[in-house]
């Protein structure tokens, strides 16, 4: 109940999301969890908290990364693209409402490595 | 009255001064804040990481940066206006330490960072124009004599 579950719910549900990244054992690759199975290589989604959450008095706040991988710079701007158009100024469940932030692209640090773009989600819930 | 009224005028009159002077040290504190709180956020292996945490400022003042020994980091480049502070890390890796990869799990430093300084109840610059407000007007050529 950190913001992820309502994040992962919404993206799941979404069908431009699902068909931007790949499937894994036959689930879409979108993961509520820091990382992404190893033995998946394909276009996947994964989901981190970073910043402190914030209980507030009538609204909770939950700062939710959502880092989108490809091998490709087009791809992670499709999926990223596609994250934040499924999530900025829309409800989710537990009456949740997401405001998104689209971050630069992070090429890769070693060959092998992903693209990633990161989009930072906060979500409000009563 | 009349002396309450003069000092309300001088304050008025060499506003532009007195806000640079209080943004300044308002945007000096909230980097110091910033950098100081990174240095405890995320994992230590060679150092590295945590000598490149630092912040540079428009008008000359800049700290954080370890150069001196052991793992050398390089020093922020980057070109800000006078009243602009910039903090980073020039560490290689510090961005998929930030923000992760899919093989690695990440260990944000910079974000947290930045939600501790603007966390309290009043930012830093508020507070710095606030002080400079009471301490009353600077009459041309003067200046602050304190740390900042």
């Amino acid at each position: 109940m950190d913001g992820r579950t309502e994040v992962k719910a919404k993206l799941l549900a979404d069908s431009t999301v699902v068909a931007s990244v790949g499937t894994y054992l036959t689930k879409p690759a979108i993961y509520g969890q820091f990382l992404v199975p190893p033995k998946y290589t394909g276009k996947a989604i994964s989901m981190y908290n970073a910043v402190p959450t914030n209980g507030g008095l009538e609204l909770s706040t939950y700062g939710v990364t959502v880092n989108c991988y490809a091998k490709k710079y087009s791809d992670v701007e499709t999926i990223a693209e596609a994250v934040f158009d499924a999530l900025n100024r829309h409800s989710g469940t537990n009456e949740s409402f997401f405001v998104c932030s689209k971050l630069p692209v992070i090429p890769p640090n070693e060959t092998g490595e992903d693209y990633n773009s990161p989009v930072e989600v906060l979500v409000r819930k009563k | 009255m009349a002396q309450q009224s003069s000092v309300t005028f001088e304050t008025i009159r060499n506003f532009p001064a007195l806000s640079l002077n209080a943004v300044q040290a308002g945007v000096l504190r909230s980097a110091i804040i910033i950098t100081a709180a990174s240095k405890t956020l995320g994992g230590v292996d060679t150092g590295l990481l945590n000598n490149s945490k630092q912040y540079v400022t428009g008008f000359g003042k800049e700290g954080g940066l370890n150069d001196s020994s052991g793992s050398q980091a390089s020093k922020l480049n980057i070109s800000l206006k006078d009243n602009e502070a910039a903090y980073g890390a020039t560490a290689n890796y510090a961005m998929p330490q930030e923000f992760g990869t899919r093989k690695a799990r990440p260990q944000p430093f910079a974000r947290p960072a930045v939600a501790i300084a603007t966390g309290s109840k009043q930012s830093e610059i508020a507070r710095a124009i606030n002080k400079e407000m009471e301490r009353g007007a600077l009459v041309a050529g003067q200046s602050r004599e304190t740390f900042r």
